[in-house]
């Protein structure tokens, strides 16, 4: 079980994530303030950052970006979601560790981010 | 030559005989340059130089008619010699060529009365039995201190001037027959008052009055003309000499009691005597009123024509067949801000967007080639510089061979709608998206529910009936996710925005991956699948998922009354692969089969059967195995069943 932080500015979508999350037997933040993911990080000790691509105007990819560059939280990895199906590429190469298209299935989602903890586990 | 003959007086008889020949010859004009040659005046030679030299046959007679002397002209001309003729009397002269009733008349009867007799015209049968007109003069000659008289007699042949005279009097007769019976009217009018002297029976014709025209002036027979300025130019035409031509003047002539509008192409020439001065003018008319009132009626008709393109609200242009423009109307010309010859001397496609020029030029050049039609939307620059869309037509407008002889084009303004199309777009975009949100939401919540009932039923789990109710809002959901991004796809599609994400698959894996998931949820379907062969392509994967999700969602859709689908991977060709799918359903009627790649179309099915859907899955699956350069199409009968199949080709970037 790990602890993750969903940043998303949907609050519906938020709380979906969250309680399939914790019902999963995850620990969850949510959080709609992508400029404080990581500050958010740090205060939460979080192991997995659900990163939606637009966020009240701001580029989840750049938040994704700038994690990966900052040495204090790049070792957490982020799993990258869009209503737009095609931009897999774009988030991966920000430096996500995958990414999932929204509508998902709950056991797509489940499945990556057991896969992404696994690995993740498994580089440490 | 007799020698008593004084030679004194001979000569002034001769002078007499001279002065008749001179007459004559002027008379006669094919004659008369030949013989200007005076008689010389010594008395020696009179008879070799004088006589000899008059270019006419002479005979001198004794009273008694017997020949004194024929000269040289006259033995030349009737082939005779001074042996056959001296001293012979005249009748038995070549074999008695004279010895004819109208000579003995003139020698017997009436020469001793008048003791002259001038210009007398007899025929002779000549000795090559040709018919030969001749000319006598005869005279009285008496000698001074003498009784004795003498018959000068000169021959004129005038066998080639009558010949001439036929002919001419031929000719004018075949002349004043062309002239009255020619369709072109011809008129003579004379003097300064214009007296009509000559007028065919078109000319009378005409002017509709009746025969009774001439030696009436041109006013009293047409009196409508006064004010019509025909008077004046004949008078212009009589007073200075210089001709006139009308071509298709229009003059208000009353024909049969009514006055009609007339055109005439017409000429007047002046006449003038043999001094040169002008005595008449002649008028050569035709009737062209047909013509005129045609050509009117085809210049209203271009200046409507020419109106109404103006008038339009579209670009129309034409072009030659090498397709050089020869006209554009005043919207065009309003829209680039030119006038015609500017706009006309550069080329067209100058005013192409250049992101659509070169492509636009190709399929120009294409058009001119094949005599195909265009029809492409263009951006064209405006006076001010910027870009708006237009729909651009082209066609060839062929002659009856069916060559190509010029081209017609339209372009229409469609920027305010292109515009709205991309409002229209950018809102199913945004509507889609935002829908995606809740949608999201619910099936994550539906899909959490499912997971948190126990894998097993219980019998107390049985009465609670949540799963299939979970499961029908899960399907449900799917659908409206499907929805949406079909119609988010359309849009992409509409604004070009479709991009293909190719990766190398293997296509028996998709369709079986694809298989499964519809099993998934639909347990009571049949779908047998059939690998011919096994095919890894480079392809937009998940777009050709959702083209084979189309097929078999299709077939099972309208297969109300079978489950079963059969699907076939395959070659069609070495160098490509296909997949079909195919159901036993309703069919689809021929004339469906073409539009149901069409947006929004929707085979309406037997009573009132209605299937759920936008009408835009086919469209989709049309356009993405397009872009992949392939080929999509269906089989179908009605009642039995289709089978939809697309091919991709293997070797394609």
């Amino acid at each position: 079980m790990a602890k993750i932080l969903i940043v998303d500015d949907d609050q519906t979508i938020g709380f979906m994530l969250r309680d399939i999350l914790e019902f999963n037997g995850h620990e969850v933040t949510v959080s709609q303030q992508p400029r404080k993911t990581r500050e958010n990080i740090l205060e939460n000790d979080i192991e997995l950052i659900l990163l939606d691509k637009l966020i009240s105007g701001v580029d989840g990819t750049d938040v994704c970006a700038q994690m990966k560059e900052d040495e204090t939280v790049s070792h957490v990895p982020i799993l990258m979601m869009s209503a737009l199906h095609n931009v897999g590429e774009i988030c991966k190469s920000a430096g996500a560790a995958d990414f999932i298209s929204k509508p998902f299935d709950m056991e797509t989602l489940i499945e990556k981010i057991n896969s992404i903890l696994e690995n993740h586990s498994a580089n440490s | 030559m007799e020698e008593d003959l004084n030679t004194e007086e001979l000569k002034n008889e001769l002078k007499i005989a001279r002065e008749y020949i001179e007459k004559l010859e002027k008379k006669n004009s094919i004659l008369q340059s030949q013989n200007n040659k005076y008689l010389p005046g010594s008395s020696e030679d009179l008879k070799d130089s004088v006589i000899d030299n008059i270019h006419h046959p002479l005979l001198v007679l004794k009273e008694d008619l017997h020949v004194v002397f024929a000269n040289k002209m006259y033995h030349k001309t009737f082939g005779s010699n001074e042996e056959k003729t001296k001293g012979r009397p005249v009748y038995e002269l070549e074999e008695g060529l004279w010895d004819i009733p109208q000579l003995r008349n003139i020698l017997e009867t009436i020469l001793p009365s008048k003791s002259s007799m001038s210009n007398f015209e007899i025929s002779i049968d000549s000795k090559d039995s040709q018919v030969r007109y001749i000319i006598l003069n005869a005279k009285e000659i008496k000698l001074f201190r003498s009784d004795e008289k003498y018959i000068l007699l000169s021959f004129e042949d005038i066998t080639k001037r009558k010949h001439a005279e036929a002919e001419l009097k031929k000719n004018e007769q075949l002349y004043h027959e062309l002239i009255s019976s020619s369709t072109i009217a011809f008129a003579i009018f004379k003097g300064p008052d214009h007296v009509i002297e000559k007028a065919n029976d078109s000319m009378i014709k005409l002017w509709g009055k009746g025969e009774d025209v001439f030696g009436k002036t041109i006013l009293e027979v047409l009196p409508e003309v006064k004010d019509q300025g025909i008077t004046e130019l004949l008078d212009n035409v009589y007073r200075t000499g210089e001709p006139f031509y009308a071509s298709q003047l229009p003059i208000d002539l009353v024909i049969d009691g009514k006055l009609e509008n007339k055109f005439f192409d017409f000429t007047y020439q002046p006449q003038r005597d043999e001094k040169g001065n002008i005595v008449g003018v002649a008028d050569i008319a035709t009737d062209v009123t047909e013509e005129a009132l045609l050509n009117q009626k085809i210049k209203r008709s271009e200046a409507e024509f020419r109106e109404l393109v103006n008038f339009m609200p579209h670009k129309i242009s034409l072009a030659d067949a090498e397709g050089n423009a020869v006209f554009y109307n005043q919207n065009w010309l309003d829209y680039v801000g030119k006038n015609l010859e500017d706009f006309i001397a550069e080329p067209w496609t100058a005013k192409i967007h250049p992101d659509e020029r070169e492509e636009v030029e190709k399929i120009v050049v294409g058009c001119l080639a094949t005599g195909g039609d265009l029809d492409k939307d263009i951006r064209l620059r405006n006076k001010d510089g910027g870009y708006e869309w237009h729909i651009c037509r082209a066609t060839a407008i062929r002659d009856e061979n069916n060559e190509i002889t010029s081209w017609i084009s339209s372009c229409t303004q469609i920027h305010k709608i292109k515009k709205e199309e991309q409002r229209k777009g950018d809102f199913l975009k945004l509507v889609s998206h935002e829908l995606k949100t809740p949608v999201t939401s619910i099936k994550g919540y539906v899909q959490l529910l499912l997971s948190m009932l126990p894998k097993e039923n219980s019998e107390s789990d049985k009465k609670l009936v949540i799963k299939p109710y979970l499961n029908r809002i899960e399907t449900q959901v799917e659908r409206l996710i499907r929805l949406i991004s079909e119609m988010l796809d359309l849009s992409r599609i509409e604004q070009q925005e479709l991009q293909l994400k190719k990766e190398n698959f293997s296509l028996n894996e998709q369709v079986e991956n694809i298989i499964d998931d519809i099993t998934y949820s639909n347990k009571d379907v049949q779908i047998e699948l059939e690998h011919q062969c096994e095919c890894n392509i480079y392809a937009d994967k998940d777009r050709i998922g959702q083209v084979i999700i189309n097929f078999v969602t299709n077939a099972l859709k309208y297969s109300p009354e079978s489950n079963k689908v059969q699907i076939k991977v395959y070659h069609e060709q070495p160098d490509n692969v296909a997949i079909s799918v195919k159901d036993f359903g309703i069919g689809i009627a021929k004339k469906e089969q073409e539009k149901i790649f069409k947006r929004f179309y929707r085979v309406a099915g037997n009573k009132d059967d209605t299937y759920a859907g936008f009408g835009i899955g086919l469209y989709l699956s049309n356009e993405i195995i397009q872009r992949h350069h392939g080929k999509i199409f269906v089989k179908s009968d009605i009642g039995k069943g289709s089978e939809f199949t697309f091919i991709l080709p293997l070797n394609h970037n």
